[in-house]
């Protein structure tokens, strides 16, 4: 197998697909840090004095806040949407199952722009107009079918025994869902739920689309920078990464380490 | 006078491309072990799930305790199912494993805790009601799957091959187990298994099933020394096939002339028609013997000798005769050394006739 002469090539290419992925980040992370008043080098940090400004501005701080509203609810509706279609899916194998499981994936495959257009179109229609709660009803769309494959992908045979058991000791269908079922899918629901927070959380185009007075955070780190760059967005950026490090990371200790599994 | 338990009237099941059961009538007893035998496809996995309600026939009724079940969704039938995996609940304890089905049922608290560690110590699981499911071994959770089972007091307890993911020893032990539950239960056992010896040593009935249908349904010894078919005759153990042609028919003994000789068996039939004969390989005796009883199978040559513990195995190849090879079952205890001829001869009880009746396939190991 792959004797010396390639090990340093493949250890180059290695390297410097590392650093072509994660020195953005770290530059940005760094500069965040910066004492002085452009995020460019020399360094000469470190400084919490950019965060402090941050802090101290309430139309960052309130977008945050609405970034972390939005995306809770919206991936708790994604999540809770995603189990009832993947059970259902599972459970009852609807006639033209192939139909039904191409209309729950086909949101994957639009264009976020397309997307954003089209509910904006709609909400006009509907008079809803544009607001926090249509930014959060366009994430629901968008990560809807990925709970659902998420989700689906964790329902194997075992299940529909466990089910089945459920059923044959007198549970009804919703006695199931909730005291068998869901706490068995309990690990991949919460990976649903942390993924589908990490994509509604820096998702721009849609909430630029759909917001209006209320933004999220990565439309208010967008109008940051329409003013000029400076330390602190790349303080708010620090942050936005941050949760969604945790979350993704959450979401990857739920599918690996899976409590409580028989087997 | 024993009530039916279980009617199954005319059952077919067909799925897109293959038929699963094919009109089949069955009755149980109140209290009876019934073993559904068969080979994988054999439907016998279909039928203890229609009996369950977890599949609906095509055609056809089932009633169980004298009501008709047919229609009815799993939790109306008084039956329950135990499942190939057990299907246990692995987020609760095995106590509340066991007590979902009195919680589902309404049974008062204080009645539901007494009921469980009562089926818990019924299967020996005394004192172990507050692990988790993941701290038990494979025959653990096979108890706490049974015990699920039994809390809630089934007519009909249907078991989907449930020790087949068992090792030998816990396998044997278990099918005791099973056994004296049953008699204490006096419940009616279904009980799905792949394994002939399994079936032979719990089951009052054995159901043979193949392709669908019934081949044999009988008490295990009548199923193994006189079963009704070809393909039971070699489902159910080894055996020795012979073809012949019966030649003569007197006093309920017939002759019939084979590639090892005339051989006598039990039972009649018209004289010219094309039999098959089997013959266990543990009846196939070695030495002389005069009774009248007795056919002989002329001298053979013993070879191929393999000590299996309880019984030496080995092949005897009959002297002239090209398709006479036969299995043998000696005590462990013999000494006939390989290759020496020696004589064979079996009691005419001892061999079963079977009549050809089109393709009446044998079973193919």
């Amino acid at each position: 197998m792959g004797r010396l002469p390639t090990q340093p090539l493949v250890w180059a290419f290695v390297a410097a697909m590392l650093t072509f992925i994660y020195l953005p980040v770290v530059v940005l992370v760094l500069f965040s840090f910066q004492g002085g008043d452009l995020p460019v080098p020399p360094f000469d940090g470190p400084s919490l004095k950019w965060y402090a400004r941050a802090f101290a501005n309430d139309r960052l701080t309130s977008s945050l806040w609405n970034s972390l509203v939005v995306g809770s609810l919206s991936s708790a509706a994604a999540t809770l949407l995603g189990f009832l279609a993947a059970y259902g899916m599972f459970r009852r194998k609807p006639p033209a199952a192939g139909a039904v499981r191409f209309i729950l994936m086909a949101p994957l495959t639009v264009s976020y722009l397309i997307i954003g257009v089209g509910l904006l179109i709609v909400f006009n229609a509907a008079g809803l107009g544009r607001s926090l709660l249509a930014v959060g009803i366009g994430h629901t769309v968008i990560n809807l079918p990925l709970c659902y494959a998420i989700i689906y992908s964790q329902f194997g045979d075992h299940l529909s025994n466990i089910d089945h058991a459920a059923h044959d000791l007198g549970a009804g269908d919703f006695t199931t869902l909730r005291r068998v079922i869901a706490p068995v899918m309990l690990p991949s629901i919460i990976a649903a739920f942390c993924l589908s927070f990490t994509l509604s959380w820096d998702e721009f185009i849609i909430s630029m689309l759909l917001s209006r007075f209320d933004v999220t955070l990565p439309v208010m780190i967008f109008e940051l920078m329409r003013a000029g760059l400076t330390p602190e967005v790349n303080a708010a950026g620090t942050i936005v990464f941050a949760i969604s490090f945790v979350a993704a990371i959450a979401a990857a200790i739920a599918v690996v380490f899976k409590p409580g599994r028989a087997r | 006078m024993s009530t039916i338990a279980v009617e199954v009237l005319d059952i077919s099941k067909r799925y897109d491309d293959c038929v699963a059961l094919d009109r089949l009538s069955l009755q149980f007893r109140e209290g009876e072990f019934v073993v559904l035998l068969g080979p994988s496809g054999s439907g016998k996995t279909t039928l203890l799930s229609i009996l369950g309600g977890f599949t609906k026939p095509t055609s056809g009724t089932v009633r169980i305790a004298g009501r008709e079940v047919t229609q009815l969704p799993p939790a109306q039938r008084p039956t329950v199912t135990v499942f190939q995996d057990y299907a246990l609940f692995p987020h609760m304890t095995v106590q509340d494993n066991v007590k979902f089905g009195l919680e589902m049922r309404r049974v008062a608290r204080a009645e539901r805790m007494r009921l469980a560690s009562e089926a818990l110590t019924l299967v020996g699981l005394q004192g172990l009601g507050s692990r988790r499911i993941h701290e038990l071994s494979g025959g653990q959770r096979q108890r706490v799957a049974l015990a699920r089972a039994i809390v809630i007091g089934p007519a009909v307890l249907l078991l989907d091959e449930p020790l087949g993911a068992l090792d030998v020893k816990i396998r044997r032990q278990m099918q005791d187990e099973l056994h004296a539950l049953q008699r204490s239960l006096k419940a009616t056992f279904i009980h799905v298994t792949h394994d002939q010896e399994e079936a032979m040593s719990i089951a009052d009935t054995i159901v043979l099933l193949n392709k669908g249908r019934i081949e044999d349904i009988g008490p295990p010894e009548r199923v193994y020394r006189q079963p009704a078919s070809l393909f039971a005759a070699t489902f159910m153990g080894d055996t020795n096939l012979l073809e012949g042609t019966i030649v003569s028919v007197a006093n309920g003994t017939a002759a019939i002339e084979t590639p090892v000789g005339k051989v006598l068996a039990n039972g009649t039939g018209t004289v010219g028609a094309k039999v098959s004969l089997s013959i266990r390989p543990e009846c196939i005796r070695v030495g002389n013997s005069n009774a009248e009883s007795c056919a002989s199978l002329g001298r053979a040559r013993l070879h191929d000798f393999v000590f299996q513990g309880t019984h030496l195995r080995c092949q005897a190849s009959i002297a002239n005769s090209s398709k006479g090879e036969l299995v043998l079952r000696l005590p462990a205890d013999t000494t006939t050394a390989p290759e020496t001829p020696v004589d064979l001869w079996v009691q005419s009880r001892d061999v079963i006739l079977i009549k050809r009746e089109g393709p009446n396939d044998s079973y193919a190991a």
